[in-house]
């Protein structure tokens, strides 16, 4: 296989398979939530600061987390493809654009670390 | 919600729109959702939409990627720009400015069937210096991404005509282009409105899987699909749904 097609491969696939994920994810904490009964009290629950305590309420099976993180997995998936990118224009030895995409990744870390605290 | 969320991405996918346009309407007219909860729900959805079409284009080699990933660089910091601006002002403002992009939106549906569309060759990704205009398309970029952190949308209504008129990127890579970049750039603003809890997880979750089932369902759906008559009729839902938002952020109703 190529280089790019290394590069197309991996960015496509990434797309596809975090996309799929959380879909997945979202499947699971939904369905496991519609099962629960009074279900609908939750809708009033605004969470916060959801990442302070969402490996702890995985860790303990909530719904709510899986949704979540489903949730969380699909916003990652963009900043996952980015870094994708710049490993595949670093695999071609085009630093230039392995630059910009260290750039746009540089930006998504800012817009993503407020909500990690 | 989530049946609500198929039928956005049902019609986005076929109609060649971002779900945006159509959640956001669903979720404060009918579900009576604060503008920015809208808005935070949106743009997750919007990832979901623009992730599964891009991953079809990027392997179809369609968008430009090198592009793609120049531009994000204006799109990104205009869509945290934009979310940050969207928490300082009053929600009514935001319906106001929405309806005006429902307008636009119907506006650009009606010169595009006029025009035709989809002319133009797909590309083959190389350097970008062979387009026109590269530091305009930055500024448009910054507007596109801007557009979308403030009001929940892919902003791909001001991209595609940007890079295809401005840049001289054909229509069909300006497309799959477009869409390529949204993903990143609805990204960085959804952290914006998720780091201030405007991202209701049930909320988001149900409308995001409906969407995501639509969207797939509408892509398998598109070949066998005459979008032409769907077309006509959607452009008197958008200027409806542009009354009705206009009407929310002056604190009126219409009678329906």
């Amino acid at each position: 296989m190529e280089k790019k097609d290394i590069a197309t491969s991996l960015i496509s696939g990434i797309l596809f398979v975090g996309s799929l994920c959380a879909a997945a994810l979202l499947a699971l904490g939904l369905g496991m939530m519609w099962l629960e009964p009074n279900w609908q009290d939750q809708l009033t629950n605004l969470v916060r600061s959801p990442l302070s305590d969402l490996f702890s309420a995985l860790l303990r099976g909530e719904p709510l987390a899986i949704v979540n993180l489903g949730i969380l997995a699909m916003m990652l998936t963009p900043f996952l493809r980015v870094v994708a990118a710049v490993v595949s224009f670093l695999m071609e030895k085009d630093h230039r654009y392995a630059a910009v995409g260290i750039g746009v990744a540089l930006i998504l870390l800012a817009s993503i670390a407020p909500s990690l605290f | 919600m989530t049946l609500g969320g198929m039928f956005a991405g049902l019609f986005g996918s076929v109609l060649g729109l971002g779900g945006g346009i159509l959640i956001i309407p669903m979720l404060t007219l009918l579900f009576g959702i604060p503008m920015r909860e809208a808005i935070g729900v949106s743009l997750v959805c919007v990832i979901a939409t623009s992730s599964g079409a891009a991953s079809l284009y990027v392997k179809r080699r369609l968008c430009d990627i090198r592009l793609g990933m120049t531009l994000e660089l204006a799109t990104t910091l205009g869509a945290i720009a934009g979310g940050v601006v969207a928490g300082l002002v009053n929600q009514r403002f935001l319906s106001v400015l929405f309806s005006a992009l429902l307008m636009y939106t119907a506006w650009t549906m009606i010169r595009r069937r006029d025009r035709g569309e989809n002319q133009g060759q797909p590309d083959s990704p190389e350097g970008i210096g062979r387009y026109a205009n590269l530091p305009l398309g930055m500024g448009a970029s910054f507007f596109a991404g801007n557009v979308s952190g403030l009001l929940g949308v892919g902003g791909g209504v001001v991209k595609v005509p940007v890079m295809h008129l401005l840049m001289g990127v054909p229509l069909k890579t300006a497309l799959a282009t477009s869409n390529f970049m949204i993903g990143v750039t609805a990204s960085a603003g959804a952290f914006v409105y998720f780091s201030r809890g405007e991202v209701h997880p049930l909320i988001a979750g149900s409308t995001m899987l409906g969407v995501f089932l639509g969207a797939t369902a509408g892509s398998r759906l598109l070949p066998k699909i005459k979008a032409e008559f769907l077309k006509k009729a959607f452009v008197l839902v958008l200027f409806y749904l542009s009354l009705e938002m206009l009407f929310k952020g002056l604190g009126l109703n219409l009678l329906f």
